[in-house]
């Protein structure tokens, strides 16, 4: 790898300036508009910072999904739940 | 501009130093494949430690513990309310697989895009990946295939691009599996689905789009099986001083 030239030389300086300068104003804009989440620090923050930005400009005209009554299911537990303890178990029978 | 094949064989018979030919590989090639190798791996641990906190697949919109599944995985689980039929609870590891796996999943998808743009104007997508106007044919397919079943060596000349089974391989990989599983990735976001209901609607619910990832996933990873084993039989040395330096030494290999 001897083969330096100018002129590649000169094309990787500009480009690496470009590069440099491009993030420094995406991370100000990105500020000014609240696309910068609390956890941006640490080892996740840059996956989280594009999760959260990309979220936020994407969904900022859209409501949540909407389903057709027919689509309510069947069984009511939509999510895993804890068993019950045996203070809501008396609560539950006490109200039936 | 890359030589002649015929400029390889030269190469590799007389005294020219092999460092004058033509790298086999690319720097923007091996720069982008270690990347999306690294990514590839994380995202197939952290993928599997976040399908075992629910081994059960659906299709539709809806699914959860009381709803029939598609199928099982025979694993247990990591979460204890989840019926596995097993009377054991896995390590539940889902925090930081979960973060790894989205931050792993936006590199491999910012480098991919980086690989197609570049390919699409370095020429390398028509040189290298798209199959050449002569072996465009059934006959060239069905020639491919028997000499791979063969396990024929590769000549001289597939030693400096592709042969045409890997090509087409390659070309499912890059256009066809990496975009479904990203779809199907995007699919079970409900910020991304609430932007663009369509996207969810077309796989046929959320967890249709789980399903399908899942299947996708395992396409990718058989073909990281062959891909190793191909780079085994083909020379493994070589192979991965090709994908490392640029440089394939064709000398050393046996």
């Amino acid at each position: 790898m001897s083969n330096f030239s100018r002129r590649k030389l000169i094309t990787t300086g500009v480009a690496a300036a470009a590069g440099v300068t491009g993030l420094g104003v995406a991370a100000r804009l990105a500020q000014t508009y609240g696309l910068v989440p609390p956890d941006h620090g640490g080892i996740y923050g840059l996956g989280e910072t594009l999760n959260y930005a990309s979220q936020r400009l994407l969904t900022t005209h859209s409501l949540a999904r909407e389903f057709s009554s027919s689509q309510i299911s069947k069984p009511p537990l939509a999510n895993e739940m804890a068993p019950p303890s045996d203070a809501f178990k008396r609560l539950q029978a006490g109200i039936r | 501009m890359r030589q002649p094949l015929g400029a390889g064989v030269l190469g590799s018979a007389s005294s020219v130093p092999v460092t004058t030919i033509t790298p086999r590989h690319s720097a923007l090639v091996r720069v982008t494949h270690w990347i999306t190798t690294l990514c590839f791996i994380a995202l197939l641990v952290t993928g599997a430690e976040i399908v075992i906190s629910h081994p059960r697949f659906y299709w539709g919109e809806t699914g959860n513990v009381l709803t029939t599944p598609l199928f099982k995985l025979p694993i247990p689980s990591s979460r204890a309310l989840v019926p596995t039929g097993y009377g054991y609870v896995l390590p539940d590891q889902n925090g930081w697989s979960r973060y790894l796996h989205f931050q792993s999943a936006w590199v491999l998808v910012l480098t991919g895009l980086l690989y197609v743009i570049s390919i699409l104007f370095s020429g390398h997508l028509r040189k290298n990946l798209l199959p050449d106007k002569a072996d465009r044919s059934w006959r060239a397919f069905s020639t491919s295939i028997v000499n791979h079943l063969r396990f024929k060596r590769p000549t001289e000349a597939e030693a400096w691009s592709y042969n045409l089974l890997q090509r087409l391989s390659y070309l499912f990989v890059i256009f066809v599996l990496f975009p479904l599983v990203i779809w199907t990735g995007l699919a079970m976001s409900p910020a991304f689905v609430s932007a663009l209901p369509a996207t969810v609607t077309l796989l046929g619910g959320q967890q249709s789009a789980r399903t399908i990832h899942f299947f996708v996933s395992l396409a990718l990873v058989i073909f990281l099986l062959v891909h190793v084993i191909m780079i085994f039989l083909a020379g493994f040395w070589s192979r991965m001083r090709a994908m490392i330096t640029g440089h394939a030494d064709h000398k050393e290999r046996t």
